[in-house]
């Protein structure tokens, strides 16, 4: 894929947010908005439910109702997908995947067309709706909002370690981890692990929480025919079709050359008397003077 | 002659609509997108993009397939309608562009695609494309405009080189009408699956091109209704015939895509939702209609027939296409996205301008093939204008009801922007505490302004603080309990059942039977027990009717400096105590870490909130 490098995979850095553990305090949130200078603005007529907009890059979600007795805060931002589909949709490459797991975002080439808004699957970019010339904001997870020690600025204000920074590989064996230490406590998936690819920003959970974090479950996946979304992504599904453009290119000009010569054979093989006859009958045609 | 009144008073909206579309394409670059549209995060794309540009190409299809039938294809029966079409796809291509230069957000920027490439992205492909299909098309049109003047040996140039340009042109555009719907194709968790399919480009080519051809016979309907000419019915009917052709095998593929992909299940049920009887409406004013409309005979040969069905196929294709590219999306954006109308006089501003341009090349320039045209009044004239009616422009009384429409247009359409773009919510820099003048150095007590709204409590922050630090088994008046009621952790208005149990049990001393005579009367607790007390407000107000004395947060406090009701636990803790305690927290000399989330919230298990209780 363009603007996404072959990296290693197991080089990657991510997330992991473990929601028993959220105890719903928004201290990432600030830590964000701190470390990024964003306004204090909310943009409240652009943004859904969810609190994320082109001033805030992580929120935390209250599922919405009490599930198993209380409600439980999500914490949401970018999923930093191993195979991000803003970066396959974005015209001039302005996402890319970088070597250590973020999907970056590039303010100097970026057009404004928000394409990668109605790409992404969990509507993570979001846009300055109310700047006259705006660009997109999302959650970055590069050096730009790194604090001491190489962690996120949101993983380290975290008070109960709900949510952690790490290499993925490392993120996915503690989630296992704490999956089997408790049995019956966690709901025994790891969200993130193999969606869409798989995505570096990782979800454990005691309830279900795919409304949330916009991931759809096996069931959804499955009634809305893209089951294999499951273990695949966007790009890749997509991919066959990104290759039948050139070759339509060349197969379509090529037969309407051809369509063009046979037809003008026949045209100068045949008699023109046929010819002028249908025009002459014709009470409109021929303007007569700029013809080819 | 020139139906003369009603073309005067097209012009004339058309001219309004034009202006109010571009004061508000101002006011977008002067106050953003937000301040001009209703479009938002979750439905990012409004209607500029997918109306003007995704529905308006599609509209505007005819210039390629009536390019393809005349100059490959070379059927010149269909000759009268070739400069008319490729003028139909100029205009519609440059009001597509045009309105996405409001659209996206750094138009200044619009030669980036040009230079930096991702050719993998559908909309690279769709830019390249388009931006050279129009280029194509202004220069097949370049004749209407070269013959006019005296350089009889560029027209002829220009025909001698035209037929790869029309195979480019034709080619570029069977690549951009399906990459248009492709676009969608990397939304397969949030497009609604009766439009989001791996089928969808051949579906956008294949029903671009029938109500193309639909469009361009509304259209040459129009324009000989207004100028009066004769209509050309043996093309025109033609023409739909082609158009139910490309229709009858979209139908064919949308089904066949149905039965492979197994979504029938969507447009007959078990699943019936909205979006099934707005995909039948769409798909009867698209397909189903036009088809049947132009199959027959008698309603194909009718006018008034002609024009239903070709208005039905518009009307459905820009349905498809707003289906597509919006309205499938707010089952899962979970928010719907209505334009404003701001939005909506830009996107028909710019069609307007369109039309102008529209009709003045038709009244200045030979835009059909007629020879009869010679001969009258307009077009055989040397001069492309007269010195009058050049003056005219300026002076007169057309001049005089233009500047009459600025005058309304303007004020009105500046009015339609929105204001304040970043909603309601306003950040407020004010402190929420001040320490009470002149008594206060130490900050033993502390006005508290948790709402900035004026309503204040002086709360004795050393009393209270020395209660805590000493002892735990608090005084009453002591206890946070005192003033705030306690809601349930991320609860705002706990109902009184949730903690008094026994509330409702027949044994308990809350029964309110045990209790009737302390109503006023029969009459007052028959409608006390006709409350619905599930709800938490209602709940605390009819509770507080007795038991006031022992919900003291619930009343005011005027004599102990309190102005309003105090606000539940949880806000006070988080909304005022937490502010100074956070920046206590970050004070390197404090040795205490009150402020860290963990000070109250001592377990793992949230929320438990043993604090609270006590």
């Amino acid at each position: 894929m363009s603007g996404v490098q072959n990296n290693d995979p197991s080089k990657m850095k991510g997330m992991l947010t473990d929601v028993t553990k959220c105890i719903g305090c928004e201290r990432c949130v600030e830590a964000c908005v701190r470390k990024n200078k964003l306004p204090r603005d909310f943009l409240a007529h652009f943004t859904g439910k969810d609190g994320l907009s082109g001033n805030r890059f992580t929120s935390i979600v209250k599922t919405p109702g009490p599930v198993k007795g209380k409600p439980r805060s999500v914490r949401r931002h970018c999923m930093h997908c191993l195979e991000p589909a803003c970066a396959a949709a974005c015209l001039v490459g302005a996402f890319t995947k970088s070597a250590d797991g973020a999907v970056v975002y590039d303010d100097s080439k970026c057009i404004g067309c928000r394409y990668c808004m109605l790409a992404c699957a969990f509507s993570i970019p979001r846009y300055q709706y109310d700047k006259p010339l705006p660009y997109i904001r999302k959650c970055r997870m590069d050096e730009r909002c790194r604090v001491k020690g190489g962690l996120t600025a949101c993983t380290s204000a975290c008070p109960t370690g709900a949510t952690i920074f790490g290499p993925r590989e490392e993120l996915i064996k503690e989630a296992r981890r704490r999956i089997a230490a408790e049995p019956g406590k966690y709901i025994d998936h790891i969200f993130g692990e193999t969606e869409f690819g798989g995505t570096s920003g990782l979800y454990i959970s005691d309830v279900p929480i795919d409304d949330v974090i916009k991931m759809p479950s096996k069931d959804k996946f499955k009634k809305w025919r893209v089951s294999r979304l499951e273990t695949e992504s966007i790009p890749s599904m997509i991919e066959p079709w990104v290759w039948v453009t050139p070759a339509q290119f060349v197969a379509v000009s090529a037969g309407l050359a051809g369509v063009w010569a046979i037809k003008r054979r026949n045209k100068l093989m045949n008699p023109p008397p046929d010819e002028s006859d249908e025009h002459a009958t014709e009470d409109n045609s021929k303007g007569g003077n700029h013809d080819a | 002659m020139h139906n003369r009144s009603a073309l005067t008073w097209l012009k004339d909206g058309l001219w309004a609509l034009f202006l109010a579309g571009m004061v508000v394409g101002v006011g977008r670059f002067v106050f953003g997108l937000g301040a001009a549209t209703n479009m938002m995060d979750l439905l990012p794309w409004g209607f500029w993009k997918v109306f003007n540009m995704v529905a308006g190409a599609a509209l505007a299809t005819s210039g390629f397939v009536v390019a393809a039938i005349i100059y490959i294809f070379q059927l010149d029966k269909f000759r009268p309608v070739a400069r008319f079409s490729i003028l139909v796809g100029f205009l519609g291509y440059g009001t597509s562009l045009m309105a996405l230069l409001f659209d996206i957000g750094l138009p200044h920027r619009g030669w980036h695609p040009f230079f930096m490439w991702n050719p993998h992205s559908f909309l690279f492909e769709v830019f390249w494309c388009v931006s050279i299909y129009w280029s194509i098309t202004a220069f097949e049109l370049l004749p209407i405009i070269t013959e006019r003047f005296p350089f009889p040996k560029v027209t002829h140039f220009i025909h001698e080189i035209m037929l790869p340009f029309v195979i480019l042109g034709v080619t570029l555009s069977t690549m951009h009408h399906s990459s248009l719907g492709s676009l969608f194709m990397l939304s397969p968790t949030r497009l609604y699956p009766l439009w989001y399919s791996l089928w969808i480009p051949p579906e956008f080519f294949i029903s671009a091109m029938g109500a193309g051809l639909s469009v361009i016979t509304l259209l040459m309907m129009g324009i000989s209704k207004l100028y009066k000419r004769k209509r050309n019915m043996g093309v025109l009917t033609a023409l739909v015939k082609g158009s139910a052709a490309f229709l009858a095998l979209y139908l064919i593929i949308k089904v066949a895509d149905f039965t492979v992909n197994e979504k029938w299940n969507f447009v007959f049920g078990p699943d019936i939702t909205w979006e099934t009887y707005l995909f039948w409406v769409e798909i009867s004013l698209q397909a189903i209609i036009p088809i049947v409309v132009f199959v027959t005979p008698v309603l194909r040969n009718s006018k008034w027939g002609l024009l239903a069905g070709t208005l039905s196929a518009a009307a459905g294709i820009i349905m498809h296409r707003l289906n597509t590219g919006i309205v499938g999306y707010f089952r899962t954006a979970e928010t719907i996205y209505i334009p404003n109308i701001s939005e909506l006089l830009l996107s028909f501003g710019i069609l307007a301008g369109a039309g102008l341009l529209f009709l003045l090349l038709v009244e200045r320039f030979y835009v059909f093939d007629e020879p009869e045209e010679h001969a009258d009044g307009h077009g055989s004239d040397a001069t492309i204008w007269t010195r009058e009616e050049a003056l005219a422009v300026f002076a007169g009384p057309r001049a005089k009801r233009m500047l009459l429409i600025a005058l309304v247009v303007i004020p009105l359409s500046i009015g339609l922007l929105r204001d304040q773009a970043t909603g309601p919510f306003k950040p407020i820099s004010q402190p929420i505490a001040n320490s009470v003048i002149g008594v206060d150095v130490m900050r033993t007590t502390l006005r508290i302004d948790g709402n900035r709204n004026g309503e204040y409590v002086d709360f004795t922050h050393d009393k209270h603080q020395l209660a805590l630090m000493k002892d735990q088994s608090l005084k009453k008046e002591e206890t946070c309990q005192e003033c705030h009621h306690l809601n349930l952790p991320q609860d705002n208005n706990t109902n009184c059942r949730s903690c008094h149990a026994d509330l409702d049990l027949d044994t308990g001393m809350f029964k309110p039977e045990n209790h009737k005579g302390r109503f006023e009367s029969a009459a007052a607790f028959e409608q006390f027990m006709e409350l619905d007390l599930t709800d938490g407000q209602k709940n605390l107000e009819a509770c507080q009717n007795c038991h006031k004395d022992n919900m003291r947060g619930l009343t005011t406090y005027a004599d102990k400096g309190f102005s309003h009701m105090a606000p539940g636990f949880k806000d006070a803790m988080h909304g005022s105590c937490q502010t100074c305690h956070r920046q206590r927290e970050t004070d390197p000399t404090n040795p205490v870490s009150d402020g860290n989330c963990l000070f109250c919230h001592k377990t793992e298990n949230f929320p438990a909130m043993e604090v609270a209780r006590q």
